[in-house]
């Protein structure tokens, strides 16, 4: 089962929802700079991701049959969810709240800057495949 | 949809940022105020935050449950006037001095209201940068349908 578009345009697609997500929760971080008592938080992903990128390749078990269990205990990819952890401020704020504003800003850009290259990534992709349909030469 | 709800929630922290500036600009421009509605010099004033979930219809309700990354907005839940006492000062000829002489002037520190007011102001940028960022990204994703 694999068409036109393969596992690697899934890929992007679901790295961009995560940036899209980390985004959000970023800019509620920011939003919430001054709140007593907020607390900041983040989103993993890519170590999960990464995991579940390997779930093509052969487990620990022998399978000699395509029911067999490999013993690879890794969730499908279009299943792999990101987590929302708290962010750890050892500094901490008086009033109890845990946003580090510098901290926030550079997460905030480092996550622009991978989305954009990820758009980027897929836009590539479909120009790719529009090539190959056009027979273009390169 | 994502973008609309970071675009959301910066906004609502602008909002919170603006509204908390309109008090602390009440505050300076009464610092020598010695009459209001309510009797007295005038007391400075200070907002209160508080960090809300976004308002959801009931449809998104039925469809699922909050989630633990559902971002929260910053609100204004109410503004507290503050409660340290008038400042006394010497000035006899004041209409409003009693009979020692002394008039009660708000509790109003100007150098506190500024250092309120530049950090109402930096973090209003912050939020402007952040909805800019939400922005970038989404016209980025618009661009992967062109070309």
């Amino acid at each position: 089962m694999r068409g036109i578009f393969d596992q690697q345009l899934s890929l992007l697609q679901q790295s961009m929802d995560f940036r899209a997500r980390r985004n959000t929760l970023l800019s509620s971080n920011i939003a919430n700079i001054e709140t007593p008592g907020y607390k900041a938080k983040d989103l993993v992903f890519e170590n999960a991701l990464g995991e579940a990128m390997k779930a093509n390749l052969p487990g620990p078990l022998e399978v000699t049959d395509p029911r067999h269990f490999d013993g690879r205990n890794t969730v499908p990819l279009n299943q792999v969810k990101p987590q929302t952890i708290l962010t750890s401020n050892p500094v901490g704020n008086l009033d109890d709240n845990s946003v580090d504003l510098e901290r926030e800003m550079v997460k905030l850009g480092e996550n622009q800057v991978v989305y954009q290259a990820l758009a980027q990534m897929v836009s590539h992709k479909f120009s790719q495949l529009r090539m190959s349909i056009r027979e273009e030469a390169i | 949809m994502n973008f609309l709800s970071a675009m959301t929630t910066s906004s609502s922290g602008m909002a919170a940022q603006r509204f908390r500036m309109n008090i602390l600009s009440a505050n300076i421009a009464n610092a020598e105020t010695t009459r209001t509605p309510e009797g007295g010099p005038y007391r400075r004033r200070d907002v209160i935050f508080g960090a809300m979930p976004a308002q959801r219809t009931f449809e998104e309700e039925l469809r699922s449950a909050a989630q633990p990354d559902d971002p929260l907005q910053a609100k204004v839940l109410g503004v507290a006037i503050d409660e340290r006492p008038p400042v006394l000062r010497y000035e006899p000829s004041h209409p409003d001095a009693n009979e020692d002489g002394y008039v009660a002037m708000p509790n109003v520190n100007p150098m506190e209201e500024m250092v309120n007011l530049m950090l109402a102001s930096r973090s209003y940028e912050a939020n402007v940068a952040a909805f800019n960022a939400s922005k970038n990204m989404a016209l980025k994703a618009i661009e992967i349908a062109k070309a």
